[in-house]
């Protein structure tokens, strides 16, 4: 089971790196890039000290019987993450040698089975690209709601529901997106 | 000895057909610029979509006032390399050539976060992707 969720999230990880057209695979660092980039620029350990603050209040507001988070221990931990998994040209030949002597390769080019015909919440399957485009849309419809908003005109915002966004059920137990 | 140097030649001659690019980037380095040029291209796009009219000023002012809020967005891996500016009424594209400005290296509208034109073989450092209506991209490598 779990090496079926690893192979499909390779297997998408591939197609979603192919789209971006952002050179081979093994060297891509676009998700580090893209952490560096929130980090505090006297400090590349610490996170940028207005987007801290942000996630801070927004975490506090919703969640104000915890303690305060440790925005940048988080960041820092982030960090050496992304530089043990992007160790690219060291880690990940090597990696791939092992893997083809358990006979397990990492593909050229995507799979089929993982990414057409994958199961969805509602209980159909759609392929891969569908369900990005349906996300994709989703968020592009939000940030219309949220730029009604900011206008002071009246948006779908006024009467959201509170959900949970790992389950993506809202507080009437109802499936968001896929009802 | 007039065979050795007729070897000679058909050698340098093929040695210069297949020679990569001057100062292209290795496979790491365009894995890192690739990323770069997408995050600079798109403030370069948001810059210019805020300007009320067509921009004069050289590529290099341009590049500076649009990563003025975020300095590392102008990363110095570009250092080693020209970079190009072109304001396609209200859009931007970014071209990344060599050092020398003989050959392109890749081509990106700030429309997306995909990496609209990589160069691999020899092309002269001259913009080719052109943006229409909508941040429709033309020109761009097939998907």
């Amino acid at each position: 089971m779990l090496l079926e969720s690893v192979a499909e999230s390779c297997g998408m990880r591939i197609y979603v790196h192919k789209k971006l057209n952002l050179g081979a695979l093994e060297f891509n660092r676009q998700i580090s890039t893209n952490v560096t980039n929130t980090s505090d620029e006297n400090n590349p350990d610490r996170m940028d000290p207005d987007v801290a603050q942000l996630w801070q209040d927004l975490l506090m507001t919703m969640y104000s019987g915890f303690q305060p988070p440790k925005i940048h221990d988080w960041h820092r931990a982030m960090r050496a993450v992304m530089k043990i998994g992007e160790s690219g040209n060291v880690l990940f030949p090597f990696a791939r040698h092992v893997a083809a002597n358990q006979g397990w390769v990492y593909p050229a080019a995507p799979e089929p089975q993982y990414i057409q015909g994958l199961k969805v919440p509602n209980g159909s399957t759609m392929d891969f690209e569908d369900i990005f485009q349906k996300a994709l849309n989703n968020v592009l419809e939000l940030w219309g709601w949220l730029a009604l908003s900011l206008q002071k005109q009246k948006s779908p915002l006024d009467t959201l529901t509170s959900w949970d966004l790992d389950t993506g059920i809202d507080e009437n137990n109802h499936l968001v997106y896929w009802s | 000895m007039k065979y050795r140097i007729l070897i000679s030649l058909v050698t340098l001659l093929l040695c210069a057909c297949s020679a990569p690019v001057d100062s292209a980037p290795s496979a790491k380095e365009r894995g890192s610029l690739s990323t770069q040029m997408v995050n600079l291209s798109s403030a370069v796009d948001t810059y210019f979509a805020d300007l009320s009219k067509v921009p004069t000023d050289s590529d290099a002012t341009i590049l500076q006032m649009a990563t003025r809020h975020d300095k590392r967005l102008l990363a110095p891996e570009f250092e080693l390399y020209v970079l190009k500016v072109q304001y396609q009424n209200p859009y931007a594209v970014l071209l990344l050539c060599s050092k020398d400005g003989k050959w392109a290296i890749m081509e990106d509208a700030g429309c997306s976060a995909r990496l609209d034109r990589q160069i691999i073989h020899r092309a002269p450092c001259e913009f080719t992707l052109r943006v229409r209506q909508g941040c429709q991209v033309e020109g761009a490598d097939p998907q």
